[in-house]
């Protein structure tokens, strides 16, 4: 199911689906804003059709956009449908509210490789101006160190360095470290697709809404979403 | 003003593009199409207030309630609560399994139900409903203080000449409360044109970009997307027609006085 009012959760859900369709290198490209990629491919329009298809066949539930994510959630916690496609941040919530009956899986295999979306947290970087690059590099060990990691696995969060060392507190949250670690592994994370330009997550989450709503056909989404990256690409490439 | 001339990230160095930015509100249909929300909002937040204002204070003005003090704190209280506190519990009444959709199938009007905020026709009605819930209070309290002004002659000069209810109100309280409804609309149609918090804690602009306003797509613009210079000049534009309208409606105001 899928609570969509917010206007980023679809984001989460494409991904996801166009993981499966499209090649990853294509997805990376899009996804990071890098120059000489397309939306508009058979790849993602595929995509774009199987979440309109999903839409008529119920996955979703009613009112997609008119339901919260987190409404959703704890609609699903209770019962409500029979997948919720989400991420890490859930697992203590869910976790709490649904105990042994949650699992976690990656998205199944459909080409060569698994791909799932996902991104390690915030990307922390060092200033070439900065006056004291040496306080921030001890930061950066700090936040990556073997104790930060254990306080993130003891809190039920994903620790995503070494993820091996950490024990889980709990069955969900070892199926988190395994698939993450599967991830990592086989190379299958693609990034989120709003990271790719500064509009990016309003430009996608105002399309997908259209989309989910049949507002605009899957090739008049794509379209609308080319013209963003590739205004970007053309400016910044 | 000056930042609206440039193309600026909020970081890097900014590059003079002139009046682009201006060009951009008129051209782009996302920005045209968020200020034609704005006015729509002025319908909910001003027009509408003001009609049930008048009605209540008809009523009220007439018979002498027993118990007014209460009913005028009842009808204020949401001018108390703070904005985003009302935005989340509407938020929740118009959720598909909200108080709103209860009420509707209890009233046996269960094809009506809706996720309200989801739908393209709905959601920008239902934005501008909780604003009309906001600005009734203050409305109809400003309209209560300016009848109390009115001298009780008047009233009992127009019963004396066979006036019903209609023409009194008509004849008596509607001239004297025009200083009142002055202010009433100027205030509450600046509070529809700078509409952010109701926006952005209900539906983030959307479904699709259907409830965007002009403020929100500032916010959005300068502290969100790094397009401060395109923020500054919708900021701009906004407080020309502000002021425009403002200005408008006192020198009508004035002019028949």
């Amino acid at each position: 199911m899928l609570g969509n009012l917010d206007k980023w959760p679809a984001i989460h859900v494409f991904g996801t689906v166009q993981a499966q369709t499209t090649p990853a290198d294509q997805i990376r490209q899009l996804g990071f804003g890098q120059k000489g990629g397309s939306w508009v491919t058979p790849e993602n329009t595929q995509a774009a059709q199987t979440l309109v298809d999903w839409v008529d066949k119920g996955y979703f539930g009613k009112d997609v956009n008119g339901l919260g994510y987190d409404p959703a959630w704890q609609a699903f916690s209770k019962g409500t449908g029979a997948y919720l496609i989400a991420g890490t941040w859930l697992q203590a919530d869910l976790g709490k509210a649904m105990g042994d009956d949650l699992t976690f899986v990656l998205p199944p295999k459909a080409q060569q490789t698994p791909a799932a979306t996902g991104g390690t947290g915030i990307p922390w970087a060092v200033s070439s101006r900065t006056k004291n690059p040496d306080a921030a590099a001890a930061y950066i060990d700090f936040i990556t160190s073997k104790d930060a990691m254990g306080v993130l696995a003891k809190t039920e969060n994903l620790p995503v360095a070494d993820t091996a060392d950490q024990k889980a507190p709990s069955a969900i949250g070892q199926d988190v470290f395994t698939a993450f670690g599967t991830a990592v592994d086989d190379d299958a994370l693609v990034p989120y697709l709003d990271y790719a330009t500064p509009t990016m997550a309003d430009t996608l989450g105002a399309a997908l809404q259209d989309l989910l709503a049949k507002k605009a056909t899957p090739e008049q989404f794509l379209q609308t979403v080319q013209k963003d990256y590739g205004d970007f690409v053309a400016q910044n490439g | 003003m000056q930042i609206s001339l440039y193309d600026w990230n909020g970081n890097t160095l900014a590059t003079w593009v002139g009046l682009d930015n201006y060009v951009d509100v008129v051209s782009d249909p996302a920005l045209r199409a968020s200020f034609g929300h704005a006015l729509v909002l002025i319908a909910f937040y001003a027009l509408l207030p003001l009609l049930v204002g008048l009605v209540l204070t008809a009523i009220l003005s007439r018979a002498r309630v027993r118990g007014l003090g209460f009913f005028r704190t009842v009808v204020f209280l949401p001018q108390v609560v703070a904005m985003v506190v009302i935005a989340v519990a509407w938020r929740r009444m118009y959720a598909p399994d909200g108080s709103v959709n209860d009420l509707l199938s209890a009233l046996g009007m269960g094809s009506l139900t809706r996720g309200w905020l989801g739908d393209y026709t709905a959601a920008l009605p239902a934005v501008g409903l909780i604003g009309t819930w906001f600005e009734i209070g203050l409305v109809t309290v400003l309209l209560l203080a300016g009848t109390g002004k009115i001298p009780t002659e008047l009233f009992e000069a127009a019963r004396l000449d066979g006036a019903g209810p209609v023409r009194e109100f008509v004849t008596v309280t509607l001239p004297a409360l025009r200083g009142e409804i002055a202010v009433a609309l100027t205030l509450t149609v600046i509070a529809a044109l700078r509409t952010f918090d109701l926006v952005y804690v209900t539906t983030r602009g959307g479904p699709g970009t259907s409830t965007s306003v002009p403020s929100y797509e500032v916010y959005n613009r300068a502290f969100q997307q790094g397009r401060v210079g395109s923020a500054a000049a919708i900021a701009v534009v906004l407080t020309v027609i502000i002021f425009a309208i403002s200005f408008g409606i006192t020198r009508i105001a004035e002019r028949d006085r």
